[in-house]
């Protein structure tokens, strides 16, 4: 199948007072069209920036210093601001972690989502509100031609996502980018999200990018896993292959952290609960990791095969798999 | 240890007003019990109450009715002079690890604050105790003098642990300790939470809506819809197989990271009404699938259906009999570990 998003090596910095700050170091990953890929990483790592980059969306002090973002052939990083316009929303999609946030409190949710119809679409206005009824229909809001003239305030959490997608689904988009979408809303209620969001990628013909931190979502609702350590893909595979055995040990570590009962959670104590440090050399992740070799230190790993459609970026990746280390 | 009752809730209401001679009735008749050294969560969705029963049983705010017998006493009526001589034996770790630390305070003096003002001990074993306690948090005296900044979330949030234990409570309230932390970071604090819980034979409360949370570190669960409590059981029967339709909803909410695991869903309709105007009968009724009108005209009581196992439905006993497959969240362990 052919490739529809191929992001390659992209560095991203902050420029902080006390000088720049690395956030994203090399990070790549390629998706398929009709696939849903789950970006795994921990606060920080740069999950966020990395779908932030997708879209040009970083302004300073951030700054992207290299790397490409190809989509559809053309490569997003060399477009002109006025360019990206026409592809934000309409061909590729953004969801908000906070949907509260992500909406104007002064408007009426069924204006907001006209907006976005008329911004990439010649549509009379009635047509539009019209338009935005449907939608809210379509991702289960009940008594839609009510809802439309509600403000955010005046709707739970759960529905404001529910009008966060029906945004994004506006203009069937190619792609959309999810972050974090049941990030904040309760167990339920996120199942409901998930359950539509999946149904919609594949009533649309999209294809999903899912930013979550929750192994558990990413196990049911996505078809390949990416993760993403100290600003670089550690792993990419196929969600099953992925839970079956990881290849990279902080994948393992992730793993484990979230096994649920009592008896399952032995051993978890690996201390990674500081700040992630970038080495001048060697792999991000050698000074935690329980398997690390004098080699690690010295020798950046790069994201290597280590079965079919199974990548990972560690010296080890092939006893880790094996299950030969106690990673 | 076990066997004895820490703490026993009975009736407990809380009704906070709501302008217009109407209330929230965010807790409406609570009844459960502490043993010593058990840890008990309690467990539902944003507006079921349960932050509300915590705060209750401190006295942090005021029940409007009910009794909580603590240590054979009566805290909910108590003085303040009185309630404070029993502070040091029940504490409170919060849900935010930093905004519940002084910013301006040294670690030191945070986690001697409570032993300061509940026990009567000489600066130099105050001291004592602080260091023991911040080695029980696999921390050290090397952090006494330094300021919460200076911390990781996972690290603040094991000196509220420290300051939580210091002054060798028996029951300790846990308010959503974890939704605040990453995935790593979490493992570590319920594991340290767990292993204090068996050493000092601690007694919890634990408040959440992290479900596999819970199961990591509780032996009996207790779950909370709309002010109320629908069902209590041990750990893991409740897991295996949740009776209330409400608990068989949210348990089988729950994503375990398997991608084989079946996923069978236990669907409500809707979502959860408001607090403030309750309907008389059952506060699932209209979500329901199982809803007869009888469910419309009187809530349930919490009755034992089986060994253990209390609900509060009128239908727990013939739908699940007739659904004896039925399990929430039946999974199997994961492949790899």
């Amino acid at each position: 199948m052919a490739l529809l998003l191929e992001v390659k090596d992209v560095h991203v910095s902050f420029l902080a007072d006390a000088g720049p700050v690395r956030v994203l170091n090399g990070a790549g990953l390629s998706l398929r069209a009709g696939e849903s890929l789950g970006v795994v990483g921990e606060s920080g790592s740069g999950k966020t920036v990395l779908v932030r980059t997708i879209l040009g969306l970083l302004q300073p002090p951030w700054q992207v210093l290299e790397g490409s973002v190809i989509f559809n052939g053309e490569d997003l990083l060399k477009k002109k601001e006025e360019e990206l316009r026409h592809i934000r929303g309409k061909e590729i999609a953004l969801t908000s972690p906070e949907p509260r946030k992500h909406l104007n409190p002064l408007l009426r949710v069924g204006d907001q989502i006209a907006n976005v119809l008329q911004a990439h679409r010649d549509m009379p206005r009635k047509g539009a509100t019209q338009r935005a009824v449907e939608l809210l229909k379509s991702v289960g809001i009940p008594d839609p031609h009510l809802r439309v003239g509600y403000y955010p305030h005046e709707l739970s959490g759960g529905m404001c996502q529910r009008v966060i997608i029906a945004m994004a689904l506006a203009h069937s988009p190619k792609l959309i980018l999810a972050d974090e979408p049941t990030a904040g809303l309760d167990v339920t209620i996120s199942r409901q999200i998930l359950d539509l969001m999946r149904d919609l990628v594949r009533e649309f013909n999209s294809s999903l990018i899912l930013v979550s931190r929750d192994l558990g979502v990413v196990a049911h609702y996505c078809q390949r896993v990416a993760v993403i350590y100290a600003g670089q893909v550690v792993e990419s595979a196929d969600v099953a292959d992925f839970y079956a055995g990881a290849a990279h040990p902080y994948s393992r570590h992730l793993l484990r952290a979230a096994a649920a009962s009592r008896d399952e959670r032995r051993g978890v104590a690996t201390r990674l609960g500081q700040r992630v440090v970038f080495p001048d050399k060697g792999c991000a992740f050698a000074s935690r990791c329980p398997v690390a070799l004098p080699l690690c230190k010295e020798e950046a790993p790069a994201l290597e095969p280590v079965a079919d459609d199974h990548l990972a970026r560690c010296l080890r990746r092939a006893e880790v798999l094996r299950g030969e280390t106690r990673a | 240890m076990m066997g004895e009752r820490l703490l026993d809730v009975r009736d407990l209401v809380k009704h906070f007003p709501a302008g217009h001679r109407r209330f929230v009735k965010a807790v409406s008749g609570v009844s459960f019990h502490i043993e010593k050294g058990e840890a008990l969560a309690l467990v539902g969705e944003s507006g079921s109450g349960k932050t509300t029963v915590g705060r209750c049983i401190l006295r942090l705010i005021e029940p409007t009715a009910g009794t909580i017998i603590f240590r054979g006493q009566d805290v909910s009526t108590m003085e303040q002079d009185r309630l404070r001589a029993l502070r040091p034996h029940m504490q409170m770790l919060f849900q935010e690890p930093y905004d519940s630390l002084n910013p301006r305070m040294p670690i030191g003096r945070i986690v001697e604050e409570p032993i300061r003002l509940g026990k009567d001990m000489s600066p130099r074993k105050r001291l004592e105790r602080v260091v023991e306690v911040l080695d029980m948090v696999r921390l050290g005296s090397w952090a006494l003098d330094k300021y919460p900044h200076q911390f990781s979330a996972g690290e603040q949030q094991r000196i509220g642990i420290a300051r939580a234990i210091a002054t060798e409570p028996e029951l300790v309230v846990l308010d959503e300790p974890t939704s605040a932390l990453d995935v790593s970071v979490r493992a570590e604090i319920l594991d340290l939470l767990t292993d204090l819980q068996e050493q000092l034979g601690l007694s919890y409360l634990f408040i959440s809506h992290d479900l596999t949370a819970v199961r990591r570190v509780c032996h009996r669960v207790a779950i909370m819809y709309l002010g109320k409590i629908v069902e209590t059981g041990s750990t893991a029967e409740m897991f295996e197989q949740p009776l209330h339709p409400y608990s068989r909803a949210l348990l089988s909410s729950v994503l375990y990271p398997d991608p084989h695991e079946q996923l069978s869903r236990f669907v409500l309709a809707g979502e959860i009404p408001s607090p403030i105007d309750l309907p008389p009968g059952c506060h699932l009724y209209g979500r329901c699938p199982w809803a007869v009108d009888a469910c419309n005209a009187a809530y349930p009581d919490l009755e034992e259906i089986l060994p253990g196992r209390r609900v509060a439905c009128f239908r727990a006993r013939e739908e699940n009999a007739a659904d004896t497959t039925a399990s929430g969240s039946g999974r199997r362990p994961p492949g790899s570990f």
